[in-house]
């Protein structure tokens, strides 16, 4: 069977390439593309990335119920404050929408609905954004 | 990096798809417990306490941090290894993602021990 | 009719600093890109180096990045991606080393495609098989790499295995009674194998020949998951 790596070994071949293609990480977030399946890809990463930090940052913030009542209270306070309950919004949206999207690639992934992954995306696009709504009048009403 | 690098793949993706599915009601009842019950939407200190005292809360809120952790770190991980990265490399990325999920899971866990301890 | 366009190409030799060269056109739009480049190398530049055979999308040697979509240019007419007195931006695919100007170093997919059991077959070697699946390596996919330069897990991922090579795994499995060598199931099922894949779908969209890498990766993916529960069964039995 002819191998391939005597066509790349080259000895002074001068058509070996003068540069690999290296790591084009900017494709991960490039839009300008033709798939809905790039949109939900690009969502579920930079929201699942976001969600690693946010989590991170839950859990130290935490701690603050170790100092007593005082300290955590003092911190719901502040939290209550409406740029706060923006970011939470915010939050939600990421929530929402890497949970959605997940289903979708958890539903694609095994095989199953592969046919109908456009329509999955739209739907469950159009249900987060309702649900996306809702809540956030909610947070802010409550 | 030679194409085709061994091991199992699927174990890590499905994981990943279990646990995002077990997320979406875990997640879900902890949103509902924290912000829909009590008056205000957020819990005090008291609130706190008083939410602790029950046991199946405390299996169903270590379970999801158990959850949580695994999927955010399999999920980290998933995005450095579609990096390209060497054999080694890739045994690094797994052995920190896993100290770091087990690390959160300690910390939680000391966490509500403490809390429980205090109501 | 004839239309001005402008073309910018991406110009690269080895051992010179990466440049775009603009050129001016005047060409029927019901002729194809691929014409439009020819005409520029034939009149205006003949060190302009691109690959081009059969000029009807089923040797898959010209496929190239225009206005950023991946196409082949040799059946891709030029009212259908400009106007009059448009631009078209001409560059490699993505995602692959470059030799020269418009030339794509084929290498990396073409190891893919050995390591899943399908190496390049010379002319004077034996045809495959007697088994109708043995000759699934031709339908479909004209393995033009398309589908490589717009995964993004090929943008990052030199080991990742690309959706050609899976579907064409995909492909052989589902075609033939043989099924894959050793070699090839572990490639296939290894962590940089199908499981790398995000479903993205823009290989799917991408195809110039009706391969849907994407549907057949989600196939193999139950099959693999099927063929798991059959192995370890056989072991259990044994």
């Amino acid at each position: 069977m002819p191998s391939v790596d005597s066509v790349s070994q080259g000895n002074g071949d001068p058509n070996t390439p003068s540069r690999t293609a290296g790591r084009q990480v900017g494709r991960w977030f490039s839009i300008r593309r033709r798939s809905l399946g790039m949109w939900g890809f690009v969502l579920n990463r930079v929201a699942g990335l976001g969600l690693v930090f946010y989590l991170m940052l839950h859990l130290g913030v935490l701690s603050l119920l170790t100092r007593g009542p005082e300290s955590w209270d003092s911190f719901v306070g502040l939290v209550r404050h409406p740029a706060f309950l923006s970011l939470d919004v915010v939050l939600l949206a990421g929530i929402i929408g890497h949970g959605l999207n997940g289903l979708r690639v958890a539903l694609i992934g095994t095989g199953i609905l592969v046919r109908w992954q456009r329509q999955m995306l739209i739907g469950l696009g159009a249900l987060g954004v309702v649900l996306l709504i809702v809540s956030a009048v909610l947070i802010f009403t409550a | 990096m030679e194409p085709g690098n061994r091991r199992n793949g699927g174990l890590g993706w499905l994981g990943q798809a279990i646990s995002g599915v077990l997320l979406l009601v875990l997640l879900g009842l902890h949103m509902v417990a924290h912000h829909f019950v009590v008056e205000g939407g957020l819990r005090t200190y008291q609130d706190v306490l008083d939410y602790i005292r029950d046991p199946l809360i405390l299996v169903l809120e270590v379970a999801f941090l158990v959850t949580v952790s695994f999927h955010a770190m399999a999920g980290l991980r998933s995005v450095l290894l579609d990096l390209g990265l060497s054999a080694t490399q890739e045994r690094w990325v797994t052995r920190t993602v896993t100290a770091l999920g087990l690390a959160m899971v300690i910390y939680g866990v000391w966490l509500t021990i403490a809390l429980v301890s205090r109501g | 009719m004839t239309w001005t366009i402008t073309l910018e190409i991406a110009r690269h030799k080895p051992g010179e600093p990466r440049r775009t060269d603009t050129f001016q056109v005047s060409i029927d739009p019901d002729r194809t890109v691929l014409d439009s480049i020819e005409k520029v190398w034939a009149e205006q530049d003949r060190s302009l180096i691109f690959r081009h055979a059969c000029h009807h999308a089923s040797c898959g040697s010209c496929a190239m990045v225009v206005n950023g979509h991946e196409v082949l240019p040799c059946i891709k007419p030029i009212r259908e991606v400009t106007a009059q007195g448009g631009t078209l931006v001409v560059e490699p695919l993505h995602n692959f080393p470059v030799i020269g100007d418009l030339i794509a170093d084929m290498r990396p997919f073409f190891k893919q495609m050995q390591l899943i059991d399908l190496p390049i077959v010379g002319s004077t070697d034996p045809l495959p098989g007697q088994e109708p699946g043995d000759y699934s390596r031709f339908e479909n996919c004209i393995e033009c790499g398309i589908c490589l330069s717009a995964c993004p897990v090929v943008a990052t991922d030199s080991g990742y295995l690309g959706p050609a090579a899976l579907a064409a795994a995909q492909q052989r499995i589902s075609a033939s009674t043989n099924g894959l060598s050793r070699q090839a199931w572990e490639a296939v099922n290894g962590e940089h194998g199908l499981w790398r894949c995000h479903a993205t779908f823009e290989c799917s969209a991408a195809c110039p020949s009706n391969v849907d890498p994407a549907g057949k990766i989600m196939a193999l993916r139950r099959r693999m998951t099927v063929e798991r529960i059959r192995r370890l069964l056989r072991l259990a039995t044994e």
